[in-house]
């Protein structure tokens, strides 16, 4: 209960427009970490091949940044134990990454989904790699290879489960980009 | 020859994903590699592990569908270990055949596993028929691709002469350079598809985003192509690269650009050809499952008498160009 | 006969690895890969027959089938001066073999007379069974395919320039034919059924008016930054830099490799063969090899040794003397 409450604190001042951008980061990292740890449990053990293809790289690690989140998602590959985390932008050191992941959420979420050609939305411009190309073309190998039918299938075997909740993360990244749009145009 | 047997599709299969992509829009043989040097589209995170490729053969056998492991790489002095090992694998898996270049291999291949389909790949640089007939007699292939050089013409005077089977490409990224007599990649890498087996591997590719916006695609330290704030990304393929001569800047060797031979389709049938080939183990489920399906019902609708329709694809084809390369005399 | 290293002693291994390095080295110059007027070709020609170490001079058209009628008529001259010279005269034939032209091309060169060197796998075929040389075109990586092609009548391969020193002595080690090396020159990197000298002026092969004939060591590309990087020679692609293995000619020697091969560029071939034969007689060592090709070479086009080294072509190693 306590930890609902401070959860909920957190996200609240997050989402007050006038807290400093590596602030909000921090809060929502920490808000997000905890979920974040779960679903690269259920990944691995819904997609073990996946963090596999990513192992032959020098330095597994990749970072996801989206445009209207002041937060990065990091993907340490490790077979036996992968990781996700979210770190503040601000808190976001390159030089231990093997690759950058630049974009929209929604053209992330693209990415991740592996349901829309990676090679196509990096050409397009839409998202904006650096870094390792190496890493970026294995880690969209890997989830290409995943066979994913949505974001929800990173965790939950696909039916009407994985269905709602990829819904609700549409809806939920839907709000985030009219609150970012919101922000940007004062 | 008759065309009594029936022309086959092959498709790209560069992760299990994308064979059952591929298995599922219609292809009659899959085509892939194992994950090391053996094959020329060594690239990270992709092909199949020994375990994933029984299981490959296993789903593609019971759908009906062939499947194909490409050895097309040439095996390194001193170590000609991993291509044994590749071949006697594929071997011992029950592949349908396995796709060669080298002559090494396909003497190992001939001599220890007489009973394995051998394909010559593009890789093998052979498009004469004395070529041809050097590996026919010498290691009993059954099959020759193609490369995507000759013209329509060409291929109609050369099949019936030609003792095996014929493959030819129809879809897919065009290789302005002759394959297998490559070395531009291993020039400024030191990994060519003969040593290595990847071209511009990405671990020397680095994108450069510019204060102005603009995007700079490098191969090693040497910048390959420059897009400008909204133009679309290219990979630094060198063949494909913008060049400055004689004061110009221009794709002074090719532009980034896709064979779509559909047009062909019909007179490549009346020349004799076996099987069909799609490019593209690099690319994504997307890729496989729109151009399979695509090629599908062009081959189907051209079989059948009927003029192939020329689908959409040009958002799928590199640079978004599509061309009938080399099978028009044109091109050359 | 040969032992392995195992079974031999230290004194016997240096003993073999000083015969290797003094044993006769044999110096060939390459294929002409420009497009040069025939008369300025044949004289170039009389020329190495009368003053150049090389004792074997390839002749024959290894670019383009379309171009080979303008020296044609004086082949015969060229290898008539050769012979007098006490000089071997090599047919080198077409690399790339497309279409029914370029093979009556390659099948009439097979036909000649004297020694032939296969650069595709066509003309392999087209000479089995008769004593041939095959060109650094045909790819040969590995020791089984030296003793296959062997078999079928090579008896001198001269071996792809992507090879590391390693794979050279590996090689070299297995095969029953003799092994050349090329050690400079414009390094041919790639080739296409394209012509892209003609595209460089925004025409096509048929269409050509002989545009090659303009750049007589090839036409340069640079990158979009201003870079030298390659250059073109009709359908084939070369690299902008120079080869030059001067540095590591005792290694390979050592490694097995009885011949070296050099590319005639734009630059005094006679004084670079020249240079080269001293280099192999021991007459001077190699910083001074290098430091007579840096002034017989222009300024503008760098030296490189990558691919012997394991490194990408492009790579300068710089070599302590060997």
């Amino acid at each position: 209960m306590a930890r609902a409450i401070g959860l909920t604190r957190a996200v609240g001042a997050a989402a007050r427009r006038d807290t400093a951008p590596m602030v909000r980061g921090r809060l929502l990292a920490l808000a997000l970490s905890p979920g974040l740890a779960v679903l690269a449990r259920l990944a691995h053990r819904r997609h073990p091949g996946l963090f596999e293809r990513l192992t032959g790289l020098e330095r597994p690690v990749l970072a996801l940044v989206p445009d209207e989140l002041p937060l990065a998602i990091l993907l340490r590959a490790d077979p036996r134990r992968p990781v996700l985390e979210a770190v503040a932008k601000a808190d976001l050191d390159t030089r231990r990454v093997a690759a950058v992941i630049r974009g929209p959420l929604r053209v992330l979420a693209q990415l991740a989904d592996g349901r829309v050609d990676g090679d196509a939305l990096f050409f397009s411009r839409r998202i904006v790699v650096e870094g390792s190309t190496e890493a970026a073309v294995a880690l969209r190998n890997a989830l290409d290879n995943a066979g994913l039918g949505g974001l929800a299938e990173l965790a939950l075997p696909p039916g009407r489960a994985a269905k709602l909740v990829g819904r609700a993360l549409r809806l939920g990244g839907g709000l985030i980009e009219r609150l970012h749009a919101r922000r940007n145009r004062r | 020859m008759s065309r009594a047997a029936a022309t086959e599709l092959i498709c790209p299969a560069g992760t299990p994903a994308a064979l059952r992509t591929a298995i599922d829009a219609g292809a009659d043989a899959v085509y892939t590699g194992f994950r090391d040097r053996t094959n020329a589209r060594n690239f990270p995170g992709l092909n199949f592990s020994r375990e994933e490729m029984k299981r490959a053969i296993d789903h593609a056998h019971g759908s009906g569908v062939k499947l194909f492991i490409a050895v097309n790489t040439f095996a390194a002095a001193e170590d000609p270990g991993p291509w044994r090992q590749a071949i006697d694998d594929a071997a011992r898996l029950g592949a349908d055949a396995a796709i060669v270049a080298d002559i090494a291999v396909a003497d190992y291949a001939a001599r220890n596993h007489p009973e394995l389909r051998l394909h010559l790949s593009v890789q093998a640089s052979a498009s004469t028929l004395e070529a041809i007939s050097l590996f026919r007699r010498e290691f009993n292939i059954q099959r020759v691709i193609l490369p995507r050089t000759l013209t329509v013409a060409e291929l109609a005077r050369l099949i019936p002469r030609t003792p095996v089977e014929v493959e030819v490409f129809l879809f897919g990224a065009m290789g302005v350079m002759a394959e297998g007599r490559c070395a531009l990649s291993s020039y400024v890498t030191g990994i060519s598809p003969n040593l290595g087996g990847a071209c511009s591997p990405a671990e020397h590719v680095r994108y450069e985003q510019k204060p102005d916006g603009s995007l700079v695609s490098r191969l090693g330290r040497h910048a390959i192509s420059i897009a400008k704030p909204g133009e679309a990304a290219g990979y630094p393929t060198l063949c494909r690269g913008c060049y400055r001569t004689n004061g110009r800047s221009f794709y002074a060797l090719e532009e980034p650009t896709s064979l779509n031979a559909v047009s062909a389709i019909p007179a490549l049938l009346a020349a004799g050809v076996r099987a069909f080939k799609i490019e593209g183990r690099q690319r994504g489920r997307a890729y496989v499952g729109e151009v399979v399906a695509a090629m599908r019902k062009a081959l189907d609708a051209a079989m059948a008498g009927k003029a192939p329709q020329t689908l959409a694809t040009k958002h799928v084809a590199e640079g978004h160009h599509e061309t009938l390369g080399g099978y028009d005399k044109a091109w050359h | 006969m040969k032992r392995s290293a195992a079974t031999t002693r230290p004194g016997t291994r240096a003993r073999r690895r000083q015969t290797l390095e003094t044993a006769a080295a044999g110096l060939t110059l390459g294929p002409l890969l420009h497009n040069w007027p025939a008369e300025k070709r044949r004289d170039f020609y009389f020329r190495i027959a009368d003053e150049s170490p090389f004792d074997a001079v390839c002749l024959g058209e290894v670019v383009c089938s379309k171009r080979a009628h303008q020296f044609d008529p004086h082949l015969g001259e060229v290898a008539e001066r050769l012979r007098r010279a006490g000089k071997t005269a090599v047919h080198s034939s077409l690399a790339l073999v497309t279409g029914a032209r370029d093979m009556e091309f390659v099948r009439s060169a097979a036909a000649r007379e004297g020694t032939i060197e296969a650069n595709d796998l066509a003309a392999v075929e087209l000479l089995r069974g008769r004593p041939h040389h095959v060109g650094p075109y045909v790819n040969v990586y590995g020791e089984d395919t030296v003793k296959l092609l062997s078999r079928l009548g090579a008896t001198r391969i001269c071996l792809p320039i992507e090879l590391s020193a390693e794979a050279v002595a590996a090689i070299a080690k297995a095969s029953p034919a003799e092994i050349e090396v090329v050690v400079f020159g414009r390094i041919p990197l790639a080739m296409s059924v394209r012509c892209f000298h003609a595209r460089s002026r925004g025409r096509r092969k048929d269409t050509c008016r002989f545009v090659c004939g303009e750049d007589a060591d090839g036409l340069p590309i640079g990158t979009v930054e201003g870079e030298k990087f390659l250059a073109i020679a009709g359908c084939q692609v070369l690299s902008h830099a120079y080869l030059n293995l001067a540095g590591e000619v005792a290694r390979l020697r050592r490694a097995g490799a009885r011949r070296f091969r050099v590319l005639p560029q734009a630059a005094d071939m006679v004084a670079i063969g020249s240079t080269f034969r001293r280099l192999l007689d021991g007459a001077i060592d190699a910083k001074e090899a290098q430091a007579r090709l840096r002034t017989l070479t222009p300024r503008a086009v760098g030296f490189i040794n990558g691919f012997v080294h394991g490194q990408p072509g492009e790579a300068w190693i710089q070599v302590r003397a060997a």
